[in-house]
């Protein structure tokens, strides 16, 4: 039988360099915190949101505040791993929305934790946190310790390196690194058979650097490979592409062949 | 040329195609209508028989294409009236779905823009159907004839 996994989005942080809540921040139309919940119920068997916000109630998810506020994002961890329905979980943050299932797959490599490193930097989300880790994270912030790092120190969790160049892991914390999100991303918009055969990854996709239309097709396709066996039409900001044009940032449309009339 | 373009919630009722036709058959330059109307049929298939189609559409680029289509057709053809109306939402077996009136001067052009009309609206109006079969089923509704 497959392994049913819960997925924690955390959305707690104060946002401070940001001025405005990260998780809601406007991509392309949609928050950003969307864009994950939204594959994130398809993917995984439960969704809970860490945070306190009532805009975090979104369809198909529960909203968990941390159990004592103030204590940072290990006790919000805590609080849902707790409240998890399924052994194991998948932990993402809200200002990240361009992980996808490839990246979160990776990390189910064993049964301990799971997590990624790029260069130095140890990242906590996204992550691969099995239930039981709970009671650990109770007794570290019973002992006033909240850093996530000495967390996934003392659980002996699996490293895997992060290439710099992954985009998939890019996060925001400033209006500037969201502006360079916003300008380098399309929201993939599917009709017909493709709302249901592409909902189980995410629509917000970071645009090679050669923006062809046949280019960034062949990344669409890498992500869903279903649409590969269709013909497929596209539109980028309300404009039919033809003859293989630039995609613009925004919204790209992906039609497969009209059954009208 | 006159056109009506129109995406209906649901059924086209016959009443409304007749309110149509009465304001084609008014125009005093039109000497030669025709009709098509497009019914769901309870096609059955491997999967079960079909009891509804749930048609969905782009929010903008369907009415785009529509009155381009219109508009080329006018061009192509000696056509005085036009009317096109397409279901979005939930159209039940034996309910029609869509509807094209031609009126032109004389009745070649108004077999061959209608026919004109229907055959490219299905390969270049993005409207997508999805077939709903007993049993809570479902197919996605190809066009293939």
């Amino acid at each position: 039988m497959r392994t049913k996994f819960t997925s924690i989005i955390m959305a707690g942080g104060g946002s401070s360099r940001m001025g405005a809540d990260k998780a809601l921040a406007n991509i392309h139309g949609q928050q950003s915190i969307q864009y994950l919940a939204d594959f994130l119920n398809v993917y995984t068997d439960e969704v809970i949101v860490s945070g306190n916000s009532d805009a975090y109630h979104m369809n198909g998810v529960k909203v968990v505040p941390d159990a004592e506020t103030g204590r940072g994002p290990l006790e919000g961890l805590h609080t849902c791993l707790t409240e998890a329905a399924h052994e194991y979980t998948i932990v993402v943050s809200a200002d990240m929305p361009l992980v996808d299932v490839a990246t979160l797959e990776n990390l189910k490599t064993s049964g301990k934790g799971c997590v990624y490193r790029r260069g130095e930097y140890l990242m906590p989300f996204p992550g691969y946190y099995p239930k039981a880790m709970a009671d650990v994270a109770k007794q570290q912030l019973q002992s006033n310790e909240r850093s996530m790092h000495a967390f996934i120190e003392k659980c002996s969790f699996e490293v895997l390196e992060a290439p710099n160049d992954d985009t998939r892991l890019m996060g925001f914390n400033t209006p500037e690194e969201l502006g360079n999100i916003v300008s380098n991303t399309v929201r993939l918009q599917f009709y017909g058979k493709l709302t249901e055969v592409c909902a189980g990854d995410n629509h917000l996709m970071y645009l090679p650097e050669h923006r062809s239309i046949s280019n960034v097709m062949v990344q669409v396709v890498d992500r869903f490979p279903e649409i590969g066996q269709l013909t497929t039409r596209q539109a980028n900001n309300g404009k039919v592409l033809n003859n293989d044009q630039e995609v613009e940032p925004g919204i790209l449309d992906i039609m497969p062949p009209f059954s009208g009339g | 040329m006159k056109s009506t373009i129109a995406f209906i919630e649901g059924p086209i009722s016959p009443q409304n195609v007749t309110q149509h036709l009465a304001e084609v058959s008014g125009n005093t330059e039109v000497g030669g209508i025709d009709i098509f109307l497009g019914n769901i049929r309870a096609d059955r298939k491997e999967e079960g028989e079909v009891t509804a189609i749930d048609f969905t559409k782009h929010e903008t680029l369907a009415q785009a294409g529509l009155e381009a289509i219109s508009q080329e057709i006018a061009a192509q053809f000696d056509v005085q009236h036009v009317v096109i109306l397409h279901s979005v939402g939930h159209v039940k077996a034996g309910e029609l779905c869509m509807a094209v009136i031609t009126g032109c001067k004389h009745r070649k052009d108004a077999y061959a823009s209608n026919i004109e009309i229907v055959e490219r609206l299905k390969k270049e109006v993005p409207i997508w159907g999805k077939e709903l079969l007993e049993g809570d089923r479902h197919v996605w509704k190809e066009n293939t004839k």
